[in-house]
């Protein structure tokens, strides 16, 4: 097994946190579980994170931070997730906040950016508002220019950290009559600020992250410089929108980080409950349910790890890699958690008794992922706008498309470095996965004398020629129609697939023998293709299962070592 | 009238009897001065629109070329002026 170095950030972080388990530990459990309750914003946490530099993941390498792979941000947030979801999420944020300073801010304010993160402070995002939800283009809040400066007045509301954050990028309308070159972001250190011209919202009680601070900000004729403008004026949907391409891809490693606790949790529990004379394992179902929730993350990791390395590799097309993963990958882990609480019965429901009280609360906490930054609905509608260039196959295909995709999916190999400037709104090039499929198909038919594989892949590729077919029958359907959205849905399973065939083809000799061989491909394969996922018994798998939860290894295509000691004896 | 304003012309022409068979209505109902929005269009489809473009004019387009040049009228003179574009290639069937 050779684990690629861009692991070994999370690795390290590992190691210095401990295993969640322990109540000693420096983020655990039962600590996380003790704030849940009281609703505590976790400022320890936080400090602890800081001390341990983890912001620095936060900065691009070119403004001094350490910010060179998406894909060694993506483990770490799920390190950190895998132990409490408020805590990950509460801190991220200021990565959302600064990310439209790193593509189209100014040298002043990437040093104030920088600056800031480095001396422990937030930065929120203020972009929605109370009466017009993800309609951005119906938001209210203006800044109006007035000499040099900017007036800001108008309410910003459920924004993570609006009341603790040092500074805020704010969407805001700059021209009357709206439209997408109507409204720009503004950067603005509140610290400047009058305190006569803004006010803070009270915290909003929800059912999960409730220690997180989910609040609000009113301005009444703010004065911002109008050097706060990120970007040329009148570029703030353009750019909110390709800051959510990349955050849209990081945020799937809270669901993992969720993910895997939850899936521990529910081995641990199957393998130490008595009942009817054995274990819950021995129960066929519960051992297949464990199974095959396992057999998803495998797949939603094939998906997000492609997704933030396509980032690097091909950031023209992340409008349409972010809407697949953020799709897929929220909603997936929700329905894995849904499947394995009948393992867990009762105990799913706990508030007390730990550790199987983590379970309920990683149940709470995730369950925003699949709603903010975009709904699940609201990326099936930008798959949808795409669906007939994402489907049609080019006369003639791209001659660099092998390498293209070796590049995306070879964890071996290097990437260039982010080039936010090829972020696009709308991909020219199509979905590099999807249009890789017929050269995967020969791919694995030299690669395996496996009928499974073989076949299941055929089963892909029919499925492109035959969605491509509905599309051209769908064409003229309005982007919102109900039967497009099923197209697109359709699509996001195809890319899915698609980019389990490509991982394991350029990974299978490094990945350890469970992922080297294909049985879990040809499952996954054939799970995809199923609405409801068609459940599998798979010796193998339940084995790899309990090796991994035995010696702590991430239930990930890249099982790097956790922290954690499983419960599972030999 | 000059080449550029020329081509301007044609291209309007050609627009309006592409939005017109778009919407299903009658070309001279459509005024290239007003927003595409006016007819229906909004910015994620104005996106689509742009790339569909591209592909007919051998020429690169921003995929946000619309939401600058947000009218029939504007597009045209953009088109023809600053890409020096000639003429766009009817949809291949």
């Amino acid at each position: 097994m050779h684990i690629p170095p861009q692991y070994r950030t999370a690795e390290s972080f590992e190691r210095d946190f401990g295993d969640p388990a322990d109540p000693h530990s420096r983020l655990s459990f039962i600590t996380a579980l003790e704030r849940d309750e009281r609703e505590q914003y976790p400022s320890e946490q936080h400090a602890l994170l800081d001390s341990w530099h983890f912001p620095e993941l936060y900065i691009p390498a070119e403004c001094g931070g350490q910010l060179k792979s998406f894909e060694e941000v993506l483990a770490l947030l799920r390190a950190l997730s895998r132990r409490d979801l408020t805590v990950a999420e509460s801190h991220v944020i200021t990565f959302l906040g600064a990310l439209p300073v790193w593509i189209a801010g100014s040298d002043d304010q990437k040093r104030l950016a920088s600056g800031l993160i480095r001396g422990g402070g937030k930065i929120a995002f203020a972009l929605t508002e109370r009466t017009h939800g993800g309609d951005l283009l119906a938001n209210e809040l203006e800044a109006r220019e007035d000499g040099d400066r900017l007036l800001i007045s108008g309410e910003k509301w459920l924004i993570g950290n609006a009341t603790c954050s040092t500074a805020m990028t704010l969407f805001a309308r700059t021209r009357a009559e709206g439209g997408p070159r109507g409204f720009s972001l503004l950067f603005a250190d509140k610290r400047l600020l009058d305190p006569a011209t803004f006010h803070h919202l009270p915290k909003v009680k929800t059912v999960g992250l409730r220690g997180a601070e989910l609040s609000g900000i009113c301005f009444d004729r703010c004065a911002v410089p109008a050097a706060a403008c990120i970007g040329p004026a009148g570029t703030g949907f353009e750019l909110a929108l390709k800051a959510l391409q990349v955050t849209r891809i990081l945020c799937t490693g809270l669901s993992l980080g969720a993910g895997d606790t939850a899936l521990r949790l529910a081995v641990d529990f199957a393998v130490t409950r008595r009942l009817y004379g054995g274990s819950v394992f021995d129960i066929p179902h519960a051992r297949s349910t464990l199974a095959n929730a396992f057999l998803d993350l495998l797949i939603c990791d094939c998906v997000a790890i492609s997704a933030a390395r396509a980032l690097q590799a091909c950031p023209g097309q992340a409008s349409v890699w972010s809407a697949v993963a953020k799709f897929f990958v929220p909603a997936t882990v929700e329905k894995v958690m849904r499947d394995l609480s009948v393992v867990l019965g009762a105990r799913f429901f706990l508030r007390d008794g730990h550790p199987w009280s983590m379970f309920q609360k990683m149940v709470r906490d995730s369950s925003i992922v699949s709603v903010f930054e975009g709904s699940t609905l609201v990326q099936l509608q930008a798959l949808g706008l795409q669906l007939e260039q994402l489907t049609t196959e080019p006369a003639r295909p791209a001659p660099d498309l092998g390498r293209r995709l070796e590049t995306v999916f070879s964890l071996r190999m290097p990437l260039p470095s982010f080039a936010p400037d090829q972020l696009d709104l709308f991909s020219r090039d199509g979905d590099d996965a999807v249009a890789g499929i017929p050269f995967l198909c020969d791919q694995i038919r030299s690669a395996t004398a496996s009928d499974a594989s073989r076949t299941a892949m055929l089963r892909v590729s029919a499925e492109q020629q035959r969605l491509a077919a509905d599309v051209r029958q769908a064409r003229g359907q309005s982007g919102r129609s109900a039967a497009l959205l099923q197209l697109a849905k359709r699509f996001a399973h195809l890319h899915a697939a698609a980019c389990c065939g490509h991982f394991w083809i350029y990974n299978r000799d490094i990945l350890g023998e469970f992922f080297g061989q294909e049985e879990w491909l040809s499952t996954c394969l054939n799970r995809l293709r199923s609405e409801d996922g068609t459940m599998v018994e798979d010796g193998d798998v339940e084995r790899e299962l309990l090796d991994r939860s035995r010696h702590g290894w991430l239930f990930s295509a890249v099982p790097f070592q956790l922290a954690s000691q499983g419960t599972v004896n030999g | 009238m000059d080449e550029t304003a020329a081509a301007a012309a044609k291209i309007q022409r050609f627009l309006i009897a592409e939005l017109a068979q778009r919407l299903e209505i009658d070309p001279n109902a459509i005024d290239p001065r007003q927003t595409f929005e006016r007819y229906g269009m909004d910015s994620l489809n104005a996106l689509r629109l742009a790339v569909e473009l591209e592909a007919r004019i051998d020429r690169k387009l921003p995929t946000t070329a619309l939401w600058d040049y947000p009218s029939i009228d504007s597009l045209s003179k953009y088109l023809a002026g600053e890409l020096n574009v000639r003429e766009i290639r009817p949809e291949p069937v």
